[in-house]
Formats: structure tokens, sequence, C-alpha cells
């Protein structure tokens, strides 16, 4: 049983545990076990919690988990599963002389590539290929999409568990390595994203960091970053530019104004309101 | 405009406009746009019913009126965002013509001739390949518009519009991924010893691929060398359909085009020939952009005064068909440059040398803002 199919409902709207949280990003992060697999239950409650996760993670890293996934259900399907898992989110697909047509319409909502495909009076036949590719991005999108209210901490801590460290910092950076600037590199949340790359874009400027440098590293904290609207990386890239044509300070108590103030602060060898007292 | 032309216009349009109003389906849940010196002055106009809408056009007379392609809640919310948003329909937008022709700068009939031609192509292609009905409808100036006005498009979004237009154009084609079958062909395998040349178009085939299919196997029936030649095939090529039709043809119906084809030049070939029954330059724009408004069809163009017409069913389209006003009523006018026309005889105008014209023709030059009036 596939727990994104209409059958896995039944199993919903059980318990979850503290413990079920950590099982839950161990099958994120790990291929399919067959024992959950056989066991629809755990299966449709580790995917639900898995849902849960990656809703409080960055763009780039729901991408990467729920592709991941998305191609072992694909990939372990038998031909008769496909056709009904398919169905799921094809409803009128149908098999044909070794090959799937489905209504243009269908085909449309998942599928990115008509202009390749072989279309007659608005039927799209396609080959198995493409189907699982369909399939893939059908499943992925159901995968992302959760629409969850007041995530429980322990979700938003585990979620943060998935994010990778940012690559792009320099050792001997003295402000990107600021606790404040790891924390907004990890990708915040819609609100604080302009100020979150405004931050970041002076520490690389103070930093000496090479523009282009500069440039691949907000990309990274673009994708990184939560929200309903998009926050594009030439947004970013906009505000980085406004930044290295002039001569800006970092600044503390700025940076706490803009809603990054947190524990680290205590620790921080800048610590403005510590060195003022 | 000046204020006299354009309540000179306004007189005819109103004249018009109280005998043939246009109403678009769904009139409450469209939004409106109206122009008077540009084409859309102001939108986000909306109209609860067609005798709002018949106030509105016959005391404000606007030279141009859109509608939305889409149906809102709200129609004359702002921004669009606020316009609740349910649906809409798909519309190709044909302006601009490759075909060779005549070309002329100003009012060139063979553009519109070209494009008539392209449009009943997209018309044929949409039925079909896509399965959509639609309504071809001329832009009133240098184009046509095709509507389609169906549940089937209602809920498409922004990308799968995107990749119907695509589609439309070829757009983004690669043939590789078009024709992905490999498969051998015995004729070249015997002649050259290449093995695994990959299939083209054949029998088989479906959409647009059955039509190239089509397309190559009435230029070889025929021997149409000029055809063939376009298709990218060499003379040696062309030579040895002729002498082998019948075995070209074959190896055609199975998709083996390397056996008349240099297999190195097969995937241009493919391409030009699939472009050749798939090819139609639109204004892409218009066909996803769901916010966008276009001419109401049926209303007047107040570049030219002639009637945005919908055409029926297998109607030919001559322009001047679509000239709104008639009459012999000789109107003076004072050219504003020199500018040679044909609509309705042939028309000679000259800088600032008054002229008498005919009440259509003249109306068609001051709308043109190529004459005013003494």
């Amino acid at each position: 049983m596939y727990p994104f199919s209409r059958e896995a409902k039944k199993y919903a709207d059980q318990d979850v545990r503290a413990p079920d949280v950590e099982e839950a990003l161990a099958f994120l992060r790990n291929p399919l076990a067959e024992e959950t697999f056989y066991n629809p239950a755990k299966h449709v409650m580790l995917y639900a919690l898995a849902k849960a996760i990656l809703s409080c993670c960055s763009q780039s890293t729901k991408n990467k988990y729920a592709e991941q996934k998305t191609r072992e259900y694909v990939k372990r399907m038998t031909e008769a599963e496909n056709l009904e898992a398919a169905r799921e989110f094809f409803p009128a697909i149908e098999k044909q002389d070794g090959k799937y047509v489905l209504p243009l319409g269908e085909y449309l909502s998942y599928g990115s590539s008509l202009v390749h495909q072989s279309v007659e009076n608005g039927k799209v036949t396609i080959e198995q290929d493409e189907l699982n590719a369909l399939m893939r991005s059908a499943i992925k999108e159901k995968f992302l999409n959760a629409a969850i209210q007041d995530v429980p901490e322990e979700i938003r801590k585990a979620a943060a568990q998935l994010e990778p460290p940012s690559t792009a910092i320099q050792s001997r950076a003295k402000f990107l390595n600021l606790a404040c600037m790891q924390y907004i590199a990890k990708g915040v949340d819609e609100g604080k994203r302009f100020y979150g790359a405004f931050g970041l874009s002076i520490s690389a400027k103070r930093d000496g960091l090479p523009k282009e440098k500069a440039v691949s590293f907000l990309t990274e904290y673009v994708q990184r970053c939560r929200g309903t609207k998009a926050f594009t990386a030439e947004e970013a890239k906009g505000i980085l530019d406004w930044v290295y044509s002039r001569d800006i300070g970092f600044s503390c108590s700025q940076t706490m104004d803009n809603g990054f103030e947190g524990e680290y602060c205590q620790k921080c060898p800048l610590n403005w309101k510590r060195r003022k007292s | 405009m000046n204020e006299k032309e354009l309540k000179f216009l306004q007189a005819h349009f109103r004249s018009h406009y109280q005998k043939h109003l246009p109403v678009p389906p769904d009139l409450a849940s469209r939004e409106f746009g109206f122009g008077w010196q540009k084409k859309i002055d102001y939108r986000h106009q909306s109209f609860a019913s067609h005798k709002e809408f018949q106030d509105f056009m016959l005391t404000e007379v606007p030279l141009y009126v859109s509608y939305s392609l889409a149906y809102y809640q709200f129609p004359d919310k702002r921004p669009v965002s606020a316009k609740g948003f349910q649906g809409a329909d798909l519309v190709f937008d044909l302006d601009q013509t490759n075909a060779e022709h005549d070309h002329s700068a100003f009012f060139c009939r063979g553009c519109l001739e070209c494009l008539h031609r392209e449009a009943l192509g997209l018309k044929d292609m949409l039925s079909k390949d896509l399965g959509f009905e639609s309504t071809l409808v001329f832009s009133g100036q240098k184009g046509f518009h095709l509507h389609v006005r169906s549940e089937k498009v209602r809920d498409l979004g922004k990308e799968a519009r995107k990749q119907i237009a695509d589609y439309v154009s070829a757009e983004g084609l690669d043939m590789r991924k078009l024709l992905p079958v490999a498969g051998e062909s015995i004729e070249l395998k015997f002649r050259e010893g290449i093995r695994n040349v990959p299939k083209g178009p054949q029998a088989q085939s479906r959409g647009c691929t059955k039509r190239a299919y089509e397309a190559m196997r009435k230029a070889i029936e025929s021997e149409d060398e000029k055809a063939l030649k376009a298709y990218g095939l060499g003379r040696k090529n062309i030579s040895y359909i002729k002498q082998n039709k019948q075995r070209a043809l074959e190896n055609l119906e199975k998709g083996n085009w390397g056996a008349f084809c240099d297999s190195e030049n097969l995937d241009r070939v493919f391409a030009n020939v699939v472009k050749t029954v798939r090819f139609v330059q639109t204004d892409k724009a218009v066909t996803f952009d769901l916010s966008r408004i276009i001419r109401l069809p049926d209303s007047l163009h107040g570049s030219t005064g002639f009637t945005a017409k919908t055409l029926k069913e297998g109607e030919k389209f001559k322009v001047e068909d679509a000239m709104a006003f008639k009459g012999e009523e000789i109107i003076e006018v004072i050219p504003r440059e020199d500018v040679d026309f044909t609509l309705n005889g042939e028309w000679r105008l000259r800088k600032a040398k008054f002229e008498g014209l005919p009440m259509p023709i003249a109306l068609f030059a001051i709308a043109q803002e190529k004459a005013l009036l003494p």
C-alpha cells in the first residue's frame, strides 16, 4: 500500500509519540524499509510525519528529500501497481498497446513537456518513461503539499536537523561566521527574507567576499528560505548589488531590530547590548 | 487624435453600436478595458447587466473595447489578485507572419492573407491534436484571434497554457525526444553498413508526427522537388526518391527515413518537416497571461473602423467584409502624408491635398491618423 493513495486515508488519525518523530527523520534519510512498506498503519504515520517535517524545511531540503522518497516509490512499483497508482492522479488514464493514454488536461496537471508528446484529439499518448516522470512529479507534489498550522516544536527541531550547513562561508570570515548570520544563512521565514539577505550582503561585503561568491552564497540562502510567496535569487541579487555599491557597516543593533536577536547573542563577541551594559 | 476627428469617429461608432452591440458570454464575470486615445486608457471596469453595458457604450463611445479572458467573482476589483479568479478562456493571437508575400508597410493585405491561412491551420491543429473547438476572430487591424471557450480549458493554469503555446509553435522542440524509437533500416544497413538509424514519423504515428509523415508522403508521391528541397533533402536523395518512389514510400510507412535521406541529415529533415506542419507564430503572452484583456469580438477597432469580425466555420476572409461602414457619402479630408492603399478600390492620398473620399474610406484614413478633417 502506497501512503499517498486514497486507501491510505483509513490509517490516518493516529496518535503521534515523540519517538515517532525520530523514526520519521530516519524514514526521510534512509531507503524505505520493507517492514515499513508492509505495515500500512506505520507507513502512513511516518509518511504524514515526514510531510509535516518537510513543511518546516527550506525549499532545497524539501526538494531533496521529497525527490528521494518519490523516486523510491516509483522505482518499486510493479506494472499493475503503476497503473493503479497513476489513477490516483490521472483518473482517466488507460493502457493501450503497451502505452498509456490520458486526457490532455490530466497530462498538463503534472507534465512539463507537451511539445514532445504524441497528442491527438485531446489525448496524450505516453511511454512508460514519461508516465514514471509524471508519477514522480505528482507524488512529489502531494508529498510537499501539507497545510499544517501550529507545527509542534519537536517537528521544527527535527526539520532543522535535515538542513545542511552552509558551504559558502569562509572559515576566516568575521561577520559571516557570527551566530546570527549562520542562523540567517540556514534560511528564514517569509517576512524576514529581505532583511536576512540584507544582513548577509553587508557581512559578505565587510568580510571581503568577492561578489560572484557572494551571489552564489545568497542564491543558496534563497533556496533555503521558506514562504508561500516567492522570494527570488534576482531579488536577493538586487539587495546584494545595492549593498556592494555602497560602504555600509555591520550593525548589531540593526540586525536585532530586524528580528534576528536570539539566545546566540549572549555568547556573541560583538554583542552590542552586553558590551554597553 | 484631435477632438474633431475623435467626435467624427464616435458619431459613426455610436450609430453602429445602436444596431450591433457586441456582448461577450458571461458579461457580468468579465473585466473590461476601454480606449479613446490608445487601445486601453483604463481597465478594471465591469457591468452587471446588458443594459448597463449598452448605456456605457452609447454614452461614452469608446474607440477600443477589450474584455478579460478570465471570469472573475469581482471583475472591477484591483489589483487583479483581488478579483477572485474563476477560470479563463484560452486565446491565441496571430499578428506576425514569416510567410513570403509582397509586404507593404501600410495596411498589408498580404500579411492578413498569410495570417488567415496560418490561423486556419492552427484552428485545425487545435481541433485535431488538442481536441479544442475554437472561434476565429479578425482582430480588426493586423491579425486574428482564436478563442477557445470550453470547460476543458477554463481551469488550466499559466504553466499549462505556456506548454500549449509552446506546442503550437514547436518551441523548444528536440526531435530526438520526439522520435526516441531507434529503428533499423535494412536498406541502409545493406547500402552503408549503418545500424540503429533513428525512426522518423511513420504511418502509425499520431498528432503532429502523423502530419509530418503525411507531408513527406505527399512530397514523395508527387515528386515535389521544391518541397523535398525545403525539407532539407539533397540532390542525390531527391534523385534516389524519383527513381525508387515505391520503395521510398514503403520505407517511409515504417518510419525508415534513413532509406532515402542521408543519415547525418536526418535530424534536420525531421525537424524541417515537423515544423512545416506545426509552426505557428503566436504572441504567447496572450495565451498564458491569465489577466490579459483582449479585443471584444465584433466590436469596432478604433484604428481602422473595421469590425473585429467573428468568422463563421468555412467563411472566406476578405478585409472588405469587415468594414463596418458602408455608404457613398463623400467626406472631405486633408491627408497628413502620402499614402497608397487598396480597400474597396485603389486610393492615393497626397500630403495636404484636399481629397473627397467615400465615408468608409475617409473613416479608415482618419482612424489610421493618415488624414484630418478640414
